[in-house]
């Protein structure tokens, strides 16, 4: 079949059948559309759109609807008491130079009769939604003709290479060539895709619906707009045609903006640089012919200077002219007067850019969102409320809340135990992310700053009043759900942190992360999880990485309750973030004094997840030889010593000799002060206390050393000693204790000595205290006191 | 060591590729005013055309050259910048062996360069002898350019002093030299076709800052390294062959040997590796033109020294010396990455794991 495409002779402008190729959002294929319709003066105009949305034919042609504008369509009906769960949502975007727009509106104004073609949505929504743009699409860019094409055209891609043998036509009249050369164009696209490709994904079947819709039209005198990849499987009257089952559907018609157009920004189909294309229609429109491209580039010119500026970067006179001429002179070079959008942005790189620069610059940049712009569509009153608000209500009446009146209410939910309640807290968590009033927690477990953990319960305070209504249309333009819209807040918070210097701030990260977890967003956040992999790997802040890793390897855990089993891999996170903590490992021994507590701290961190529920993932043998490596380190500090070495004994990796002899050492070492005979026994309490009483012979070393000592020393050893045992817990002391106990003969009470003194004695000693002092300041003595 | 040893170390573009030149020459269009080839041309010339028998020289960004070739056309000069090592003054000098038909008019930036070197000097034997006449005058590379109607390059510009680069900022908006040594109103004009090709490293050590006003004269564009690993490999292996040309006895480096060392510079350059994991990138500039060094010098130790073919060991050995030069910190990065990256691929491939193995006994030392 590929090969006959492109080499039978196609009649592609018949008495009955006009078909018209067409790129999405091209306006060169608007104005021929136009041309075409209202050369043929058709009974009906076939257009590539789910059919299920015809009915919003009579809104798209409503004066009060201003594109960019969008249909947007929910498999799952609001209905009562059905649990909304995830909707797939699908946006068919329309702007003014979009053909099918003005497919729509010409068509009325002929009074043809306007049939959407293509397979409902509802069943196009059991495509996996990871896919990607459809393959229709992704053809402009990735077949094999396109890679020739770019090569014969030194040019750089595939939007490249249409823009420069297609938009370059706009305005101009013969019709019916410009689709014998689309046709040709997408023939070849389609021929050097392959077959498997094809099948992929649901383009055969939505050629087979459109295949029956154009059978039902007879003998009457048709228009087809549709997407130029398709149409040589439409003209081909022999293939199979089947009839499309039809399914229930929410739709709603909604603003849409400029930059949403983007293909870039997810939608994929169509071209970027919305507004640029848009002026050129609008040029095109007005002079009902080619566009003034002088004209539009000079536009293009200032446009962008203004829009610099505003962002405080002036542009001069003489530095717009060379832009433009720098413009002009790329589009020569190419062999066209026309000058397109890609040629602008290179401009502005040439002619602004004076330092090195990378691929993205601030004023490429500013050019590139200059051209796609940001304008946002309007749809008149008819077209009803968003779909965010019915969503929101829909979730709000399965979480059995009522809104009926604008009260506030209590609610108490047992996030631990009941599914449903979670649930509900979850859509509670992204009604306030969102920022709509709706609801307030007042009490209960904060797993974000990690507080009264423990709590059961989450008592809140619900209202749906106007203000709730008002706020969730503010956010309707980017979303058609709850979940979205909260996802968007917490990209938009990311985006925040980025703009303010943090955008590597690992606790805000992590912070942002919880939050996604605990509004039950956890499926979506993998680009979020992303941004945290590259700030951790770039981090230098060995208390940071370690803070993360203790904070989501609880959350990995499937007892806890942010755990969900649609988040991404924190323990992957973990793992970098460990790997990344090792290397950082090895600057240890340049810690200052004050932070080594917190340091060894980290390390007892670190050393836990070898030992968690995931412990193989995470490298032992690189955590220890960083160890290793920080022990030979002759500026490694003894307190930092013993906690490091305590580790290695601990995992079996250095035999118990060593820790001895190291606390022995520093224990009755000749001529070091106080503070540092108890530091290696200090940071071993730190990191692995459990050896003192695990291990006989590290117990018989640290015992027969304090004993070694003189009266003096111990003595002023002692404040040191006792603060280093005050980091243990009370269940270990006793350990100890009991330890110490068998190895002396005695019982561990005797040791554990009982300080609660006699009350009477200790009142009796005050008194007697107070009297010396007082004798003491009688004789003038007082200076005595402090002997 | 050769039979017949070249009579220079390095021809220059336009007698390397004469026949490419005057092939294209012929071909017919309007060429702005001083040039000798179409733009299009031009562009062929530099970026290939397999059609026409032309060889690509530059390789990566071909948008780079099409923005070089219409600057050029314009009033404003063309700055080179970007990291060392990603090929300006080759860029440079195929632009003017295209453009001019030379590519040797050209002013090597240092401290040392004074404003003689930019506007004219004088044969001072000849200028006694006959007083201040045109023969005794010695034009610049950038007067000879000017009046010729040709393109001059500057290499690496901001190693001159701030003043005398300012020199620049009149001569570039006016396109003339006044002299008034050979009397009032002598002045020397700028034929068309005259025009400034400059390179700079920005960010280096020893260069001083361009005021402003002189950058506003100049369009610039920043050379990067070559996006595209197969592009870079292929690169790699035709510049050690031909560094490699003169000494018949080293083999050819196996694919997978190239394939290593282009791997290792692109992980540590990029800070990425194939599958998206992050590595630290070491500060020290991973560039094209430094791993042609490290397989030269690799290749040259199996050769002379191992007596075998090259294989990762020797790619091991050379690559500290060669590439980490200042940094502590970048020992470490190394180290990391020889650590788990090298260690991951050694398991899987044989190059890998002789690599591997010396990269962790040199660690060790």
């Amino acid at each position: 079949m590929n090969e006959a495409m492109l080499t039978a002779p196609v009649a592609l402008a018949t008495e009955r059948r006009v078909f018209a190729p067409i790129r999405h959002h091209s306006p060169a294929c608007a104005f021929m559309v136009r041309a075409a319709i209202r050369q043929t003066r058709p009974e009906m105009v076939l257009i590539e759109a789910p059919s299920d949305l015809e009915g919003f034919v009579p809104l798209l042609c409503d004066a009060g609807t201003i594109p960019p504008v969008a249909i947007v369509a929910l498999t799952l009906p609001n209905a009562e008491g059905t649990d909304p769960g995830e909707a797939e949502m699908t946006y068919i975007p329309f702007a003014r130079h979009s053909p099918e727009f003005v497919a729509i509106r010409e068509a009325r104004a002929v009074g043809a009769r306007v049939r959407f073609i293509d397979l409902p949505c509802a069943s196009r929504h059991d495509r996996d939604p990871d896919a990607g743009p459809p393959v229709a699409e992704q053809a402009f860019g990735t077949a094999d003709f396109i890679q020739a094409m770019t090569r014969k055209l030194a040019l750089r891609d595939g939007d490249e290479v249409w823009d420069h043998l297609f938009e370059t036509r706009l305005g101009q009249d013969d019709w019916r060539g410009f689709f014998a050369d689309t046709y040709a164009y997408c023939a070849a696209l389609r021929a050097t895709t392959s077959v498997e490709t094809i099948a992929g994904d649901d383009t055969l079947a939505r050629e087979a619906a459109m295949r029956w819709h154009l059978r039902q039209a007879g003998e009457a005198c048709v228009v087809i707009v549709a997407g130029g990849f398709h149409v040589p499987a439409l003209i081909d009257e022999a293939a199979p045609a089947t009839r499309p089952v039809a399914t229930k559907l929410a739709s709603y018609l909604v603003r849409y903006s400029e930059d949403q157009l983007d293909s870039r920004s997810g939608y994929g189909a169509g071209l970027r640089f919305a507004r640029w294309y848009d002026r050129l229609w609008e040029l095109a429109d007005a002079a009902q012919g080619p566009p003034d491209w002088r004209q539009a580039t000079l536009e293009a010119g200032l446009g962008f200077a203004a829009a610099s500026a505003a962002t405080g970067r002036r542009v001069g006179v003489s530095q717009i002219v060379e832009l433009v001429s720098i413009a002009s002179g790329l589009a020569r070079l190419k062999g066209r007067e026309a000058v397109l959008a890609r040629d602008l942005i290179d401009a502005a790189r040439t002619a602004l850019v004076k330092a090195e620069a990378g691929t993205a610059d601030p004023y490429t940049e500013t050019m590139a969102a200059w051209l796609t712009g940001h304008r946002l569509g309007d749809v008149p009153a008819a077209a009803g409320q968003p779909p965010l608000i019915a969503d929101a209500r829909a979730r709000a009446r399965h979480a059995r809340i009522d809104l009926g009146d604008s009260l506030r209410k209590t609610r108490s939910l047992d996030i631990r135990r009941n599914a449903a309640h979670r649930n509900a807290s979850r859509f509670l968590h992204q009604m306030t992310l969102i920022d709509t009033g709706f609801a307030q927690l007042r009490e209960g477990p904060d797993f974000i700053a990690g507080h009264r953990n423990g709590l059961l319960h989450e008592e809140w305070l619900v209202a749906w009043t106007p203000l709730v209504e008002a706020r969730l249309i503010a956010h309707s333009g980017h979303s058609a759900t709850v979940p979205r819209a909260a996802l968007h807040q917490l990209e938009a918070q990311r985006l925040q942190l980025a703009e303010d210097g943090q955008g590597n701030d690992l606790a805000a990260l992590t912070r942002l992360v919880l939050i996604g977890l605990r509004a039950g967003l956890a499926r979506y956040l993998a680009p979020l999880v992303d941004a945290l992999k590259l700030a951790i790997a770039a981090s230098p802040d060995l208390g940071g990485l370690a803070a993360l890793i203790g904070r989501l390897s609880g959350a990995a855990q499937p007892d806890d309750p942010l755990y969900d089993p649609y988040a991404p891999d924190l323990v992957g996170v973990c793992v970098l973030a460990f790997n990344q903590a090792i290397t950082l490992i090895t600057n240890l021994a340049e810690a200052p004094d004050m932070a080594l507590s917190q340091r060894i701290d980290d390390l007892r961190t670190l050393d836990a997840m070898l030992r968690g529920p995931y412990g193989e993932r995470f490298d032992h043998r690189r955590f220890l030889a960083a160890l290793d490596d920080l022990l030979a380190n002759r500026a490694c500090l003894p307190r930092l010593a013993g906690a490091v070495m305590a580790l290695l004994v601990r995992a079996g990796h250095q035999p118990p000799t060593t820790l001895a002899t190291l606390l022995r050492g520093t224990l009755t070492g000749v001529g070091i002060s106080p503070t540092e005979r108890a530091q290696a026994l200090e940071g071993m309490i730190g990191t692995a206390p459990m050896l003192l009483w695990l291990n006989g012979e590290i117990l018989t070393a640290a015992n027969a050393a304090l004993a070694a000592l003189d009266e003096t020393t111990f003595l002023s050893a002692l404040p040191a000693l006792r603060r280093g045992f005050t980091h243990l817990a009370p269940h270990e002391t006793d350990r100890l204790a009991e330890a110490l106990g068998e190895m002396h003969g005695v019982s561990a009470g005797q040791l554990l000595a009982d300080e609660t003194a006699d009350l009477a004695l200790l009142a009796r000693a005050a008194a007697a205290d107070r009297a010396l002092g007082e004798r003491l300041a009688a004789d003038g003595l007082s200076h005595w006191e402090g002997t | 060591m050769t039979t017949d040893a070249p009579s220079v170390l390095r021809q220059p573009a336009e007698v390397l590729y004469a026949a490419e030149l005057a092939a294209l020459a012929a071909d017919p269009g309007p060429r702005p005013p001083g040039w000798r080839l179409t733009p299009r041309a031009v562009r062929a010339f530099v970026v290939g055309d397999p059609a026409r028998g032309i060889t690509t020289k530059f390789v990566g960004d071909d948008g780079l050259v099409d923005r070089c070739i219409v600057s050029l056309m314009g009033r404003q000069g063309l700055m080179l910048v970007g990291e060392p090592g990603t090929a300006k003054s080759l860029l440079s000098e195929l632009l003017a062996a295209a453009i001019s038909g030379t590519s040797s008019l050209v002013v090597q930036g240092s401290a040392g360069i004074i404003e003689d070197h930019l506007r004219y000097g004088w044969n001072y034997a000849l200028l006694l002898n006959l007083g201040p006449k045109p023969e005794a005058l010695v034009p610049s590379p950038v007067m000879s350019a000017m009046r010729e109607g040709r393109i001059v390059r500057l290499e690496e510009i901001t190693r001159c002093a701030p003043e005398v680069q300012d020199v620049l900022i009149s001569l570039m908006s006016e396109k003339t030299i006044a002299i008034p040594e050979l009397g009032p109103h002598r002045e020397e004009r700028a034929s068309p076709g005259f025009n400034i090709i400059a390179t700079a490293n920005l960010l280096d050590r020893g260069v001083h800052d361009m005021s402003s006003a002189l950058k506003r004269r100049f369009n610039f564009e920043t050379v990067l390294p070559i996006a595209n690993p197969a592009h870079e490999r292929d690169l790699v292996a035709r510049q050690v062959a031909e560094r490699m040309a003169a000494e018949p006895d080293a083999a050819t480096p196996a694919p997978d040997v190239i394939d290593l060392i282009v791997t290792v510079f692109r992980d540590l350059r990029t800070g990425r590796l194939a599958d998206g994991a992050t590595v630290a990138s070491p500060k020290a500039v991973m560039s094209t033109a430094e791993a042609v060094n490290v397989t030269h010098a690799a290749l040259l130790d199996a050769t002379y020294l191992d007596r075998g073919p090259v294989s990762g060991r020797h790619l091991a050995r050379q690559l500290r010396g060669v590439v980490f030069k200042d940094d502590p910190d970048d020992a470490r990065k190394l180290k990391a990455y020889i650590d788990i990256v090298a260690r991951d691929r050694a398991g899987r491939s044989s190059v890998w794991k002789d690599f591997f193995r010396e990269a962790q006994a040199i660690s060790r030392e």
